[in-house]
């Protein structure tokens, strides 16, 4: 290309840019506009047309420069926000009847294996070691199942969780699941010390495991949400202050550790039937814990 | 061969707004396979219609500046290329979902008109 069109080119960019607001956007408009008009030039040529036809003929199938450069004078940011309700409707994803008819039949079996333990916990129903060995792993690994699951689809506000993580929740229900199990036979039965420790262990491990995930969640959501979020100015404060969050991982450690003692102390007290209250109480007492620091009630 | 552009009175007004509301899917769909720079993405809109349809530099620019605002292609400067940095675009995550919503909608909606233009075209 000879340096008499590149100058042509540049000329004609240099006047239709000098009414542009200065600043870097349009300096990078401008750039953006010339390397296509360089390219396009050097087509045109390799296709055999000299450098000036070659030039001119970039200029004109460009169009009108004027245009080009009005889209600074209007910025796509000037545009009026959508409409959330109508977004919404619009880009509502439903749920596949697969899933459906999956998540409806499982939620029956483990329906079905939590309202015999608890019939079993209550005494209405004899205490055996087949129910516990059937209706414990039901009620642990359908709900496992149930929150992995339903993690893994996409709905109309989030799009579905990585499989690893859904995986995680799905981890930390079914040691849960089992804990409560447990639990239930722990009431029902005569003092099983291996159900004790064994559902202690995994409601702890369970309670961890959602903790750690909560904490760890990102705010991947989809355009128009992650613009109302922006809106509301709303967000996650674990992100949004580093200090709360580390407040809450002490608070957690220090609220386990007395979970812990005061197992301890139960067990040596009034014995193992009843020392797994301790841990009953933690729990809640967690998820309150992130809920309040988590959505902290606005001052007045 | 009728040249469908996309400003208004040239063509048929009807194919060239129809097409007109798609550029930004069309500048989507483009940009699945690679980044591409500016020029390039005209050329490939051109070359996948054999001429009949091209997309006018400004209204591309115009549909490259709301992308990048609504996260859904993101710019950036590439090599020294013929005298010039060429800005290429490449498509986000949030973008290739977008993507597809609009291919669902536009199926939909195909679907729908093509229902009704049968029945204009029948009367009973």
């Amino acid at each position: 290309m000879t340096s008499t069109t590149t100058l042509n080119l540049h000329r004609a960019l240099d006047e239709a840019f000098a009414a542009a607001p200065p600043g870097a956007p349009t300096q990078d408009l401008k750039e953006e506009v010339r390397a296509s008009l360089l390219a396009r030039s050097a087509a045109l040529e390799a296709a055999g047309a000299d450098p000036g036809t070659a030039a001119r003929t970039a200029l004109d199938e460009l169009g009108d420069l004027r245009e080009i450069v009005a889209t600074l004078d209007h910025p796509a940011t000037d545009a009026a926000p959508p409409d959330l309700a109508v977004e919404r409707l619009l880009h509502r994803v439903r749920p596949r009847p697969a899933y459906v008819l999956r998540t409806t039949a499982l939620g029956i079996v483990v329906a079905g294996a939590a309202t015999l333990l608890a019939l079993v916990a209550v005494g209405v129903l004899g205490w055996s070691i087949t129910v516990g060995a059937l209706a414990v792993p039901v009620l642990a690994l359908g709900a496992g199942t149930l929150v992995a699951d339903a993690l893994r689809q996409e709905t109309t506000s989030s799009y579905a969780l990585p499989t690893g993580r859904a995986l995680g929740f799905g981890a930390a229900s079914t040691a849960t699941g089992a804990a409560l199990g447990l639990a239930a036979l722990v009431v029902a039965a005569p003092p099983l010390t291996w159900a004790v420790v064994a559902g202690a262990v995994l409601l702890v491990g369970g309670v961890l495991a959602f903790v750690a995930l909560g904490t760890t969640a990102t705010n991947r959501h989809k355009p128009w949400v992650l613009d109302e979020h922006r809106r509301a100015a709303a967000g996650n404060r674990f992100e949004q202050e580093p200090d709360a969050a580390a407040r809450f991982g002490i608070y957690v450690s220090a609220l386990g550790f007395a979970a812990l003692l005061v197992f301890a102390l139960l067990t040596l007290t009034v014995g193992l039937r009843w020392s797994w209250l301790a841990l009953a109480v933690a729990v809640p007492a967690v998820f309150l814990l992130l809920a309040r620091m988590l959505f902290p009630a606005p001052r007045a | 061969m009728i040249n469908f552009t996309d400003s208004v009175g040239a063509g048929d007004p009807f194919a060239a707004d129809l097409l007109r509301g798609h550029t930004d899917t069309i500048v989507l769909g483009v940009l699945r396979g690679a980044d591409r720079y500016g020029f390039e993405i005209y050329k490939a809109i051109r070359d996948a219609t054999g001429g009949q349809y091209e997309i006018k530099e400004a209204t591309l620019y115009a549909s490259f500046r709301r992308l990048s605002r609504d996260g859904l292609v993101e710019g950036y400067w590439g090599d020294e290329s013929q005298g010039g940095r060429r800005k290429y675009y490449r498509i986000t995550d949030a973008g290739r979902a977008v993507y597809r919503r609009d291919v669902t909608a536009w199926r939909a909606t195909q679907r729908i008109i093509n229902t009704l233009l049968d029945l204009e075209e029948d009367p009973r």
